[in-house]
């Protein structure tokens, strides 16, 4: 794994995909798998952005963990946020995110993710504040490496 | 002439007003000083305690689990290769392998529910 000052910087590195389109798309994105909430046999891409306040989570897979509807007696916070889709309403849920690695070892970690019911289908994205802020990672664009590790 | 500097009225509304404000306006930082703040006044309201732990910092941590993942490209070519046969739909895949497909993907895993395989599974929505 990578070293910082031969002390460890990472403890997982994983193969991201940079498109889920056969190369429609026209700029690259990074995808990471995932999983949520300690449900380590179902894992899905994410995509990292960087300049997103927030963590965005696909309502569809916030059904499936129970996280949209009646009967979530999490702690949850109604707001609305500016979005490329529009002002959407929806909560802000914290949730236990699990970065999957192909080499070292898995991270696990926490964050705020907003739900939206009106939030298409499909994409889930990782945001700074609260996530990516919170671990060490680094890329290897020229492999498609995605290096993380536990913040300090 | 010069005219008289006034001060600004204090912020009257309660901190989780404040927080839900900035929180909205994208200035996490901002919410998060609020928050701690607060916690040095002393504030107890159940709102600002929900806040306050949805801001709070994360703690991040060496998995415990040890099953590594496998190569992503089989499953990412199989999607490559069949989004348009697809597309609208969920999908279960396993190195590279269809195990489920449905526009629901409650139904996507109520089919692997009944037929497990102890592995992990990719969930995948074509668009």
């Amino acid at each position: 794994m990578l070293k910082l000052d031969e002390v460890d910087f990472t403890c997982g590195r994983a193969s991201f995909v940079d498109s889920l389109k056969n190369f429609q798309e026209p700029t690259a994105k990074i995808f990471v798998k995932i999983c949520l909430e300690g449900r380590i046999d179902s894992g899905f891409y994410a995509q990292l952005d960087t300049g997103a306040a927030w963590s965005v989570l696909d309502p569809v897979i916030a059904k499936s963990l129970g996280l949209i509807g009646t009967g979530n007696l999490r702690t949850q916070l109604n707001i609305q946020l500016n979005t490329r889709f529009g002002i959407l309403k929806g909560n802000l849920i914290p949730l236990n995110v699990t970065f999957l690695a192909r080499d070292g070892q898995h991270l696990d970690t926490s964050a705020p993710f907003f739900i939206s019911p009106d939030w298409p289908e499909g994409r889930t994205f990782l945001g700074y504040s609260g996530l990516l802020d919170s671990i060490r990672f680094a890329l290897d664009p020229q492999r498609n490496h995605f290096y993380f590790g536990p913040g300090i | 002439m010069a005219q008289v500097l006034r001060k600004p009225d204090p912020d009257t509304r309660s901190y989780a007003e404040r927080i839900h404000d900035l929180v909205e306006n994208d200035y996490v930082g901002a919410a998060r000083k609020l928050v701690a703040e607060a916690v040095e006044q002393g504030e107890k309201d159940a709102e600002f305690l929900k806040w306050q732990k949805v801001l709070a910092p994360a703690v991040s941590k060496v998995s415990r689990n040890k099953e590594l993942d496998s190569d992503p490209m089989s499953d990412v070519n199989w999607i490559r290769e069949h989004r348009a046969e697809f597309c609208g739909q969920w999908v279960a895949l396993l190195e590279g392998e269809l195990l489920a497909s449905s526009q629901s993907l409650d139904e996507v895993m109520s089919q692997l529910e009944r037929n497990p395989v102890g592995r992990r599974v990719l969930f995948h929505y074509i668009d």
